[in-house]
């Protein structure tokens, strides 16, 4: 729903970006881990309270209906002060980044023909 | 071996002020050993490029690394301080964010070559508005070494008689301005403020660092020796004289101690780096005032995206986006009404072209890709960078409970924004979305 596949372009759960975040969260700093399991907490509540259901047994219609206004929120240089708002602020971009990052995603732009700047200079570690 | 020798200067660092140390004595025939603390860049080695989706993290990058580098990549994570072996403290509610580099030619090998010389309104600043000291050395003093550094350098950069920024000796830019950046000039010269363009330092194309551009020339002589993986500890002193006599350092990779000796030393570390040696070594501290009064200057980085509405579905007139401008200091100057919430002022660069981030479209799925598509290329985006009051109570000092990789204390940094700075950014904001707004360009985010 965050980030849907598109014009042939590969969506969030076909580069398999639950799995990658689940675990990337699972090393980062606490208070990243404390703006997820708050986020889907309050995700879940809203669900429950709304629907009776919790988050990810919502159609596409009703879980809409619950990220859209937060989403929609213009950006400032502070987190929201909602949580749902800055979480999903989070991880709109951690999706995106992590969808577009891929090796599929880059496959599917240049067969659109659309070259995408995906090379960078990588750094060894140095010692 | 350099321990066994003694030389008549040594010179911890090899960043910016290190090589320009190097080159400038070594050229008047003084021995100099340098004492780096990281090794050799070896950029055909340590460098390759390499596909964002062949990272280990996407592109996220490890989330326990670098905690307080802002310009922190996936890709070049590696060549900053590793901050597990390097840690530093402050009060948890004042982050502080110390970038480092060890390598040699440090942080200079890694900036944004934007290459600006101050003036009178900085020197005598308390001459002009009555607040803190002015500098002991005026601009007319330091002018002919801003000579000097812009030619190793090759600065470009247009004359245009500023006196908030000083002239200088520049390869001619007389690349035209792109129509979207004219816009903002034209915005900006109807409310009295003048732009020009950032003048920046070309080096060899490459790289404009001490690595290839000073270092060289002080090797060159035969009177340069570079130590790498040299950690310093602290500045030794003669007893007997009480001059210092050399730097006990650690051997980065044995941990093995040694002692350098020379007749001079020069600590060229960074200003946290040599004050935290200087602290940690007990020197130079008479006056007690040694880490306090830490400024730097204050960034908004992206403090303003736009979208210029020509260029909106990646379609632009030809030489309309593209291409940078700067605005130096315009508030607080002679002749002005001052203004009323703040002293000093700020300066601001601004680039054209290229696709805002996403974060800064309120829109997700497929809405998000639609604005991202109508917005390619067609992004307007200001930095500011303001002046932060020399305070007594902004300062560093030896963190008696931690210490290094290497067991060497470890600084206790406390530094807060006071109320100058954040109504300096405020209205560093307001102006630069009102110079979008008479420029016909639409604002997406703007820092509160």
């Amino acid at each position: 729903m965050i980030v849907p596949a598109q014009n042939g372009r590969p969506g969030a759960l076909d580069v398999e970006v639950p799995e990658f975040l689940d675990f990337h969260v699972s090393v980062s700093f606490d208070d990243r881990q404390q703006t997820y399991r708050a986020g889907l907490d309050a995700l879940n509540h809203q669900a429950l309270l709304l629907f009776s259901k919790s988050f990810a047994e919502l159609s596409d219609a009703q879980a809409d209906q619950i990220v859209a206004e937060p989403m929609r929120v213009n950006w400032t240089p502070s987190p929201p002060r909602d949580i749902l708002a800055e979480f999903l602020r989070e991880v709109r971009e951690d999706a995106l980044a992590a969808t577009q990052n891929t090796r599929e995603y880059s496959e599917a732009m240049a067969s659109a023909g659309v070259r995408r700047r995906d090379t960078g200079l990588y750094w060894y570690v140095m010692e | 071996m350099p321990e066994k020798k003694e030389y008549d200067v040594l010179i911890v660092g090899s960043g910016a002020a290190g090589g320009m140390a190097a080159h400038t004595l070594t050229e008047r025939g003084a021995s100099c050993l340098m004492l780096e603390a990281g090794p050799l860049p070896e950029f055909d080695k340590k460098t390759a490029i390499r596909p964002v989706y062949d990272l280990p993290f996407r592109g996220l990058g490890d989330p326990k690394r670098l905690k307080h580098v802002v310009q922190r990549t996936e890709f070049n994570a590696n060549r900053w301080v590793r901050e597990t072996d390097l840690p530093y403290t402050y009060d948890p509610k004042e982050q502080f964010n110390w970038v480092r580099v060890r390598m040699v030619g440090g942080r200079s090998l890694f900036w944004a070559r934007m290459s600006f010389r101050l003036s009178n309104y900085e020197f005598k600043a308390a001459d002009h508005d009555g607040f803190g000291d002015n500098w002991p050395i005026s601009y007319e003093d330091l002018a002919p070494y801003y000579d000097r550094v812009e030619e190793i350098f090759s600065v470009s950069g247009v004359q245009e008689g500023f006196e908030q920024l000083p002239d200088g000796n520049f390869i001619a830019d007389s690349s035209p301005y792109s129509g979207s950046i004219q816009r903002i000039r034209d915005a900006a010269s109807a409310k009295g403020i003048v732009s020009t363009k950032i003048r920046r330092s070309l080096g060899d194309g490459r790289l404009a660092s001490s690595f290839n551009l000073t270092l060289p020339r002080a090797l060159a002589t035969g009177k340069l020796d570079i130590v790498e993986n040299a950690i310093a500890r602290e500045v030794t002193v003669d007893k007997a004289t009480g001059l210092v006599n050399g730097v006990n350092y650690v051997d980065r990779r044995s941990g093995r101690e040694i002692h350098a000796k020379a007749k001079r030393v020069v600590l060229a570390a960074s200003s946290l780096e040599t004050t935290r040696l200087l602290l940690n070594s007990g020197i130079a501290n008479s006056s007690g005032v040694l880490g306090h009064y830490l400024i730097d200057q204050f960034y908004v980085r992206g403090g303003v995206n736009a979208i210029a509405p020509e260029a909106r579905g990646g379609i632009a007139p030809r030489g309309f986006m593209g291409g940078s401008g700067y605005l130096p200091r315009f508030r607080n100057l002679k002749g002005q009404r001052q203004a009323q919430d703040f002293i000093r002022g700020y300066a601001v660069d601004f680039y054209s072209g290229g696709t805002p981030d996403p974060r800064y479209f309120p829109s997700y799925g497929a809405q998000l890709t639609r604005d991202m598509e109508e917005a390619q290329g067609a992004g307007m985006r200001f930095t500011t960078m303001g002046a932060v009051l020399p305070r007594y109570e902004n300062h560093m000092r030896i963190d008696g409970h931690v210490v290094d990789a290497w067991g060497i204390p470890v600084p206790r940094i406390s530094v807060k924004y006071s109320d100058n700075e954040c109504n300096m950014a405020r209205d560093a904001m307001n102006t630069l979305t009102q110079l979008c707004d008479d420029s016909g360009f639409s604002v997406l985010a703007a820092h509160d």
